[in-house]
């Protein structure tokens, strides 16, 4: 025989979880967000270059996971800064220069691997290779995402 | 017509066929350029259209796919023809994703306010019907209980 008091808690809880479940169900409160990172020249993490020769052109990877429950346009800027430059997630370095650009939509919860191309036309010391992540909605919007490699460049 | 003049007229055809040539690329450059930047402002379109259908559960990945397939062949510049047909293609299946966007946002719209006209109903009932049951059940359970 099942006690009164007992059986009360067992209601509660098939009501609590009912209810937490429904809401889950229809109100999805997931976490949204987009997973970048670099490569290295064989595809994968590690054996990044840190010293080139002027004009030398050196293919790494962007690894890029859409996890934003839709759809995502990336733009990619490639932008050449020096070592105290310094990115935040408001700040996209508006004033370096852009070495490259890259556009590519990835699907919902899918993933791409993107060549991405280093070549520096004059020489740099203590030099920082940025990879900002914006995506567009109707215009360019900032993510506030970006990585980063440092190196050297000379004649 | 002299030896000279002969030679002045060849070397004046061969300016007029450089410079023709020349023109003709810079143009034929120059559209290039212009319909490449064409054809990604459409894949923007394009994009933004199935981001609006995706909100309502159509899955538009195999679009996204071939969107993406023709944005590489621009950005590579090799084929901007075969980029040019994929986007066409994904216009033409538009009109097709959005009406079943319709029919499943109409759906998720049904079970979404059925499921919460449930739990009001069912809310109700419990209050009305929940004592009474509960009591019933309270008795019937100890129906067999002797008092000594």
């Amino acid at each position: 025989m099942i006690e009164d008091e007992v059986l009360g808690v067992i209601m509660a809880i098939i009501v609590v979880t009912a209810v937490v479940a429904v809401t889950l169900a229809f109100f999805n409160p997931g976490y949204d967000y987009t997973a970048i990172g670099l490569l290295g020249t064989n595809g994968k993490i590690g054996n990044y270059p840190s010293h080139l020769v002027v004009n030398q052109s050196v293919t790494l990877y962007l690894f890029i996971y859409n996890h934003e429950g839709k759809p995502m346009y990336y733009i990619i800027y490639e932008k050449l800064g020096n070592y105290t430059t310094v990115l935040n997630s408001t700040y996209p370095g508006y004033n370096l220069p852009v070495l490259n650009v890259y556009q590519v939509i990835v699907g919902n919860d899918e993933n791409v691997t993107l060549p991405v191309v280093i070549k520096i036309p004059h020489p740099v010391v203590n030099g920082k290779v940025f990879f900002v992540l914006y995506y567009y909605n109707g215009s360019e919007v900032y993510s506030g995402e970006w990585l980063q490699l440092i190196l050297n460049v000379t004649e | 017509m002299n030896g000279n003049e002969i030679k002045l007229a060849v070397k004046f055809i061969i300016l007029a066929l450089l410079l023709i040539s020349a023109a003709f690329s810079t143009v034929s450059t120059v559209s290039f350029a212009t319909s490449n930047s064409q054809l990604i402002t459409q894949i923007r379109e394009l994009y933004l259209q199935l981001e609006k259908i995706s909100e309502s559960g159509v899955n538009v990945n195999p679009q996204i796919q071939e969107l993406n397939e023709a944005l590489q062949l621009l950005q590579n510049g090799s084929n901007p023809n075969e980029a040019e047909t994929l986007i066409q293609r994904v216009n033409s299946s538009i009109p097709q994703l959005e009406s079943e966007a319709s029919t499943l946002y109409l759906e998720h719209q049904i079970v979404k306010y059925s499921t919460i006209s449930a739990l009001i109903v069912l809310g109700f009932l419990t209050y009305y019907f929940g004592p009474r049951f509960l009591w019933k059940a309270w008795i019937k359970m100890r129906s067999r209980w002797v008092v000594k």
